[in-house]
Order: C-alpha cells, then sequence, then structure tokens
C-alpha cells in the first residue's frame, strides 16, 4: 500500500507536469513530480474534507487520484505525441556527456551521495520528537488519520489541544496525515522526500547555465548548511516551504531570463503550493510577483500577474477562510494591530537578525559567500545589469521578510524575546539560501571561474 | 590569375587549435581533486558549524545507527524524550481511549527546589495529548477554566500525589510514585 500510494502521488505530480509545463527537461520533471504531487494531494484531500468525505477513504482517494494521472497523461499524449526513443535518450544524455571525467566533479558527487545516505538513514531512524511538530502539524496529521478529518477532536471548543502550529495551512499535515494513512509509523518521510527534491532540483537549476562541477559545488555548499542539514532530518513545515518558495523563484526568474512559458506555469503552481504550506511564504510570492510586475510592464502584460496574484491569494484565502468558518479556531496572533514607529525595537531587532544571519555556525559561509560576490560583483551589477532581477528579488523578499518580524508584538528584549529571531527567523532563511547560493554560483566571476579555469577540456 | 591564387588557397591549411597534452589535462585534474578535498577539510576544521555537522550530524549519529540498528521505538522514544515520554506512554498504555485523565498541578512535575524526571514540555497540553491521543488530559490548572476537569474518569499519580484526590482509599504500602487510577474502582483495566 505504502508503494502504490506514493508512487501515484509521484505519477500524479507527472501527469501535472506534462500537462502544464511539457516542455521542460525530463529529468526536471522527475525532480519535481513528488513536491507538484504532494501539492495536489493535500488539494484533493481538502476537497474531501469539504464535501464531508472521510478523509480515511484512502482507497478512494488513491483511486481518484491514479484516475486524475492516467486522464492527463493521455491528454498529454493526445496533445504533444510524444516519441519515445530509447537510443534518443541513451545517446544524448549519456554517450555525449561520458567523455567527461572530472574527478573534483566525482569527488563532490560522492560527498553529496555519501550526505545524502546518512541523512536518508538518520531521518528514518529517529521517530518525530520535535516539540513543533508534535504539538502541531504532525499531531493535526495523526488526528486527521484516526478520525477522517482535519477537523477533529484536537479542535473541539471543549477540550482544544491545537497550538498556532496547529493552524499553519495544511500541505504538510494532510501530507503527514496521508503518510499515516499509508501505514508509515512515522511522517518523516515527506519531509526526506521534500529534502531529497531540493537538493536535485537545485543542481539542475546550477547545471542550466553552468558547469557540473561549479553544480556540484554549490549543491554540496546548500546540503552541508549546518542548521538546514540539522532540520532535514526532523518533523517540520520548513523544508517543503524551502523546497516551493526557492525553487518557484527559480523557475519564475528562469521565466523572466529565458522567456519560457513553461517555467512561469511551474513558478505560479509552486509559489501557490508554498502559501498553501506556510502563510509567511507570501513575502516570497511578493517577490516572485516583482519579476511578474517587472515583465508585465515591459510587454504590457496583465495577465500573467492576475494569474499569478489570484493564485497565491486563493491558496491564502481559503485556509483563512476554513479556519475561521468549519474550524472555528482562534489563536491570538502575536502582532501589533497599529503601525508604530519604535526605532529602539527596530535596533534590537536588527542586532538579533544580524547576529543569526551573519553566524556561520548556523549558514556556514553561505551568506557571507553571497555577501563577498555581491561586492566583487558590483561593476558587473551596475555595468551589465548582471544578475540585477535575481539581487533586488532576493533582497526586497528579504527586506519584506525582516519586516514581518517588526510587526511581531514583541520589543526584543532579552526578557521578551521568544525565539522569534533565533529560531522562527533563522528557519525561514532556508528558502534564502537555494536563492543566494544560485547567485553566488551564476554571477560573471564564478562563471568566469568555473567555465574557464575550472573546465577540462 | 584568379586559378593560381584558388590553388594557393586550397593549399592553407587551417590547424585545429592545439590540445594540451594528456598529462597537462590529467594533472590539473589531480590538482583541482587535492584543491576539492582541501577545501571541504578546512571547513570541517576552522567552521564551528561544518565542525558540528561533520561531528555531531555526519558521524555521531553515523556510528550511533551502527551500533544500534535493533533499537525499539519505545527505546528511541525514551532516549530521545526521557521520562515524560515514558510516563505519558504508561498512561496510555493503562487507560481506555474515551479516559479523561486529570494532570496534577505544574509543580509536581516542575518542584522548584528539587530534581525532576521530567522535562518542561509534560506542562504543554498540546504535547502531552499526542502521546495519549484519543484519550484526553486535564490539567489541574484548569480547574475553573474546563469543563473535562468534571468529567475526569482517571487521575495521574505524580510523585505520590493524586491520592487524595480519589474518592476510595489506597493504602499507603501499596502506594507508587507514579501511576494512574480510575476515579472509580470498576474502571480498573
Amino acid at each position: 500500500m505504502k508503494l502504490i500510494g506514493w508512487i501515484t502521488v509521484f505519477f500524479l505530480g507527472l501527469s501535472i507536469i506534462n500537462i502544464i509545463a511539457y516542455r521542460i527537461k525530463a529529468i526536471e520533471k522527475i525532480s519535481f513530480a513528488f513536491p507538484i504531487g504532494m501539492g495536489a494531494n493535500s488539494i484533493i484531500f481538502f476537497i474531501f474534507e469539504l464535501l464531508h468525505i472521510s478523509l480515511k477513504s484512502i482507497d478512494l482517494i488513491i483511486g481518484i487520484e491514479l484516475a486524475l494521472g492516467i486522464v492527463l497523461s493521455i491528454i498529454t499524449i493526445r496533445k504533444m505525441r510524444p516519441v519515445f526513443s530509447f537510443e534518443l535518450i541513451f545517446k544524448k544524455n549519456v554517450l555525449k556527456k561520458s567523455g567527461m571525467l572530472n574527478l573534483s566533479w566525482f569527488f563532490f558527487m560522492g560527498v553529496i551521495l555519501f550526505v545524502a545516505y546518512i541523512m536518508i538513514r538518520k531521518s528514518l531512524f529517529w521517530p518525530i520528537v520535535q516539540f513543533d511538530s508534535i504539538a502541531g502539524y504532525d499531531f493535526v496529521a495523526k488526528a486527521m488519520a484516526t478520525e477522517g478529518t482535519l477537523n477533529s477532536s484536537i479542535f473541539n471548543s471543549e477540550n482544544p489541544v491545537y497550538s498556532i502550529r496547529s493552524l499553519y495551512p495544511p500541505l504538510a499535515p494532510i501530507n503527514f496525515g496521508f503518510a499515516y494513512l499509508l501505514g508509515h509509523t512515522s511522517s518523516q518521510i515527506v519531509v526526506l522526500i521534500f529534502f531529497l527534491c531540493t537538493i536535485s532540483s537545485f543542481y539542475l537549476f546550477l547545471k542550466r547555465n553552468s558547469t557540473h562541477l561549479c553544480a556540484a559545488f554549490f549543491t554540496l555548499l546548500l546540503l552541508i548548511t549546518p542548521e538546514y542539514a540539522a532540520f532535514s532530518t526532523i518533523s517540520s513545515s520548513n523544508i517543503p516551504c524551502t523546497f516551493y518558495t526557492s525553487i518557484g523563484m527559480l523557475c519564475l526568474y528562469t521565466w523572466f531570463t529565458e522567456k519560457d512559458q513553461n517555467y512561469f506555469t511551474i513558478g505560479v503552481v509552486l509559489m501557490a503550493f508554498a502559501v498553501w504550506t506556510r502563510t509567511e511564504a507570501i513575502v516570497f510570492a511578493a517577490g516572485g510577483g516583482f519579476m511578474i510586475l517587472l515583465d508585465g510592464i515591459r510587454n504590457k502584460k496583465k495577465i500573467p500577474l492576475l494569474i499569478f496574484g489570484l493564485a497565491c491569494f486563493a491558496a491564502l484565502a481559503l485556509w483563512q477562510w476554513y479556519i475561521k468558518q468549519i474550524l472555528h479556531a482562534s489563536f491570538a496572533q502575536p502582532v501589533l494591530d497599529h503601525i508604530t514607529w519604535d526605532p529602539e525595537k527596530l535596533g534590537r531587532m536588527f542586532d538579533q537578525i544580524k547576529h543569526v544571519t551573519f553566524s556561520t555556525v548556523y549558514f556556514g559561509v553561505t551568506i557571507l559567500l553571497f555577501i563577498g560576490m555581491v561586492v566583487l560583483n558590483i561593476k558587473n551589477i551596475f555595468s551589465n545589469r548582471d544578475q540585477v532581477i535575481l539581487l533586488i528579488s532576493i533582497f526586497s523578499t528579504w527586506l519584506l521578510y525582516v519586516a514581518v518580524f517588526y510587526f511581531i508584538n514583541t520589543d526584543y528584549t532579552s526578557s521578551s524575546m521568544e525565539g522569534w529571531i533565533f529560531s522562527g527567523y533563522k528557519r525561514g532563511m532556508f528558502c534564502f539560501l537555494p536563492l543566494i547560493l544560485f547567485y553566488s554560483a551564476n554571477n560573471k566571476i564564478s562563471q568566469q571561474v568555473f567555465n574557464k579555469y575550472l573546465s577540462l577540456p | 590569375m584568379k586559378k593560381a591564387k584558388k590553388r594557393k588557397a586550397q593549399h592553407i591549411v587551417t590547424l585545429p587549435p592545439s590540445r594540451p597534452s594528456y598529462f597537462k589535462i590529467l594533472l590539473k585534474n589531480v590538482l583541482m581533486l587535492a584543491g576539492s578535498i582541501l577545501l571541504l577539510i578546512l571547513l570541517a576544521s576552522y567552521n564551528d558549524g561544518y565542525g558540528w555537522f561533520y561531528d555531531k550530524l555526519l558521524k555521531n549519529n553515523f556510528v550511533f545507527m551502527n551500533e544500534a540498528p535493533n533499537m525499539t521505538y519505545h527505546e528511541k522514544m525514551y532516549y530521545k524524550l526521557g521520562f515524560s515520554w515514558k510516563y505519558l506512554n504508561f498512561i496510555k498504555e493503562n487507560t481506555p481511549e474515551d479516559a479523561i485523565i486529570l494532570m496534577p498541578p505544574d509543580s509536581i512535575f516542575l518542584p522548584r527546589n528539587k530534581k525532576s524526571d521530567f522535562n518542561s514540555s509534560i506542562l504543554s497540553k498540546e504535547w502531552s495529548s499526542y502521546f495519549v491521543y484519543p484519550r484526553k488530559l486535564v490539567y489541574e490548572r484548569e480547574k475553573t477554566s474546563s469543563p473535562l476537569y468534571k468529567q475526569a474518569n482517571y487521575i495521574a499519580i505524580v510523585d505520590y500525589c493524586g491520592y487524595s484526590k480519589l474518592p476510595y482509599e489506597v493504602k499507603a504500602n501499596i502506594r507508587t510514585q507514579y501511576s494512574v487510577l480510575p476515579m472509580q474502582l470498576k474502571n480498573i483495566k
């Protein structure tokens, strides 16, 4: 049952990608299939929930997903008439590149595989013990799998046992619950899949514009970023959100630079799923929206921005509506109800942000490398406009993200920190890691180093 | 004249770009590999974050998982969450699914001047409820706020506290430090 369930999710994701972005590379489709499948899975579960059909009807749900996947695949085959040729794939992808024997690439890939192997083992070895998951998403998932509804007894007004973490959007809890319904004893497999998909997708994006060596090196840097690696093996919604936000942003950036409509569609879907995973992902939607807005102004097009805005808003609004109208759940939001200007609070907050952001214990050399690359490329940024849109998107998203923390109802003194920066902000920074490493790998200087000095004839 | 020019042009042979020798490629390849290995060693040695990643996250976990491959779920949970999990699991195993369990005051779980067997997470109702689900917990601090308080049909005994809440007498010689007992004697599982 477990295998059938996951194959179905993968197949559903793959068939959705084939419908919306047929022209992207096959390997990219494989890398995106699970996250898109799990996003679609959460929507199908949510529709069942709204129709008051028990979510425990796992056979029915898998059957519907399988049927949907088959229908979408038939439409794709009839529309696109793909030619399957083993010889073509083999010749194109393997034989032509087999002459390249870069020992450093083999070394980096070996380290990546070894680290990933230990992460997979660790992830499946330990049960879920993280406070946030136990008192939040995993509890919602467990109750959903037992009672067959998202509106489970933990939201009972007589004896509420939910926390603010239980009210996060449902993509992660639904898929955690799906894992329990399939018979897993732990929902950790969901986080693991997202983690592996982030690593493989990131490699593929780097490889688009750079060498295999460059892609392997920067993928390894992402994989071994201490705090991100630590979180990749524990139950949380931060890792799925990292996939959706960062890969969504990279898809939109690829669309913006290469004018490939397929990446726009994938980018919109991934960003909407990001908001469907964690509400604060809306700041990344704003960063992605900036690129779409800019393209819209250049080409006098309004529709893409409208589609993107509607998709993200629908994801946000639908869950808020469900919390208020169906769950009748509320949790005192720790945000200010009015805008105030408090320079002292801002100063204290930035002190903590500085401490976390530039901590090499948390993020290794990634942030410092990024800042260094921006400084080294100042001339290229201003004279050649090298990656300038990506940089504006990263910085504007980060500023919005920081602004969210300013509006939290705390004064950031040592007695009232409540871990906003040292916990919440730090984990949210995971979403920026693939973006800043992408810039570090793709700027003019890095390209010159990898393409000229570190390439083998 | 034209023919002569043409003939001359035919004799101009463009040489292919000179390829570095096989030895040079190999040398560059080996040097790059050495540089890559050195870079990772330096990162792990001189950066606390990567050092922690290598020593604690990779090495320690790898060794631990190899040394204890047959660790049971219960052993893992106890290893990670300690006595808090053990006690909540004891409650789960000794009460029916519809039980409403009255938990003692916070000061019993975490007394001020005494070392406690519990961690602070046990004071979180959401956290504790996860381990006993679908059983319901009601804490002493909810006496006035929770309608479940009066419906409690089990009582959690922690550090000999809770016996006085029972409507029946439990002899001193059979009292245990930690237990869970029904409010009504007929409820004994």
